[in-house]
């Protein structure tokens, strides 16, 4: 089944993206974390315009990621950064 | 105060910093500063005070005279460092800056990295910009490095040098202290983790993280830089010029 809650950066977080590496500031977490190229193309999508499935739709074509993993590998990426507050997540 | 004298001006002043005598103030049981929108309230060591960003005023105390330089250096720093992203262009480096005649290099880590240890092993040739904080600005969008009076402690006051000075960034060296000698171009992204991992940078608020990425990631675009694994022994230098650095 499709996800459909539409993940966002948080607005307190500053980011660069730097030859496909994104490094995430957190000044309210006092935080810095560096994402692999993945988890940076994830970051950077999650702009609050698409959901976790047109997300993952996104990464099967852009990696090699098998169709049937991207779902479960988006959402889990996305819900641990929900859990650290580096992430909303809204209903669509 | 006359470390000062070097880097003042004719320009009329920006800030307003005022400094107290406190003997009451003592040193906490740890360092702490707080951010209210623009403003910044801190006790560090014995030093406690405020500053305000956007009224361009502050305050720190000292608990006694001989430590009215100091205090009012830890403010200064805290100030540069936000300040210097947003309104010039450039970042307080927690590094020691070397100056050749016609090339300036940057030693950069946190406290403990070895910054004193490379100003001290230094050749008589080498000048000494400073052994703890320099400033980078993109000037037409070539790095200079910057002097600074914000010296540390562990350089004897004699060998101190308070003067202005400006030199173009040749390279920047992220130290680390290694059981063997070697030398790591950095991809720009960990070349970003590690200035993070220094202290004098100002990502303390949303709007200076952004400021200061953006400054950083032009600067680093611009700048060849390393990871500098090393002995504290006089080699370092044979070493540098080995690899096409510091050769006069």
């Amino acid at each position: 089944m499709s996800d459909h809650r539409i993940p966002k950066r948080h607005p307190d977080t500053a980011f660069r993206i730097f030859d496909g590496e994104a490094v995430i500031i957190s000044p309210t977490q006092n935080m810095v974390r560096m994402l692999n190229p993945t988890g940076s193309r994830i970051w950077e999508l999650a702009d609050g315009s698409r959901s976790i499935a047109e997300i993952a739709a996104i990464l099967t074509e852009e990696f090699e990621v098998r169709p049937e993993h991207a779902p479960k590998s988006a959402r889990d990426f996305v819900l641990a950064l929900v859990e650290r507050d580096l992430m909303t997540l809204n209903s669509d | 105060m006359e470390r000062f004298g070097a880097f003042l001006t004719e320009a009329a002043p920006q800030w307003q910093i005022t400094l107290q005598h406190r003997p009451d103030v003592v040193k906490g049981d740890a360092d702490w500063a707080v951010h209210e929108e623009t403003f910044t309230r801190f006790h560090i060591a014995a030093y406690r005070g405020w500053v305000d960003l956007a009224a361009r005023i502050g305050e720190v105390s000292a608990p006694s005279l001989v430590r009215a330089p100091s205090a009012l250096a830890r403010i200064l720093v805290f100030i540069a460092t936000v300040i210097l992203p947003r309104e010039r262009d450039g970042l307080l480096l927690h590094a020691c800056g070397l100056a050749a005649p016609q090339a300036a290099y940057a030693f950069c880590g946190p406290s403990g990295a070895g910054k004193s240890t490379v100003t001290s092993l230094a050749p008589p040739i080498v000048q000494i910009m400073s052994d703890e904080n320099v400033v980078v600005r993109l000037e037409e969008n070539v790095p200079v490095l910057h002097s600074t009076p914000f010296w540390g402690q562990s350089t004897p006051e004699a060998h101190i040098q308070r003067m202005r000075m400006r030199r173009p960034l040749a390279a920047l060296f992220i130290l680390k202290q290694s059981p063997k000698w070697f030398l790591r171009p950095l991809r720009n992204s960990e070349a970003i983790l590690a200035l993070l991992a220094t202290e004098k940078i100002a990502v303390e608020r949303v709007e200076s993280a952004r400021v200061w990425l953006d400054v950083a990631s032009r600067l680093i675009a611009r700048t060849p830089i390393y990871e500098l694994g090393f002995l504290p022994t006089s080699d370092l230098w044979p070493f540098l010029t080995s690899h096409g650095f510091l050769i006069f």
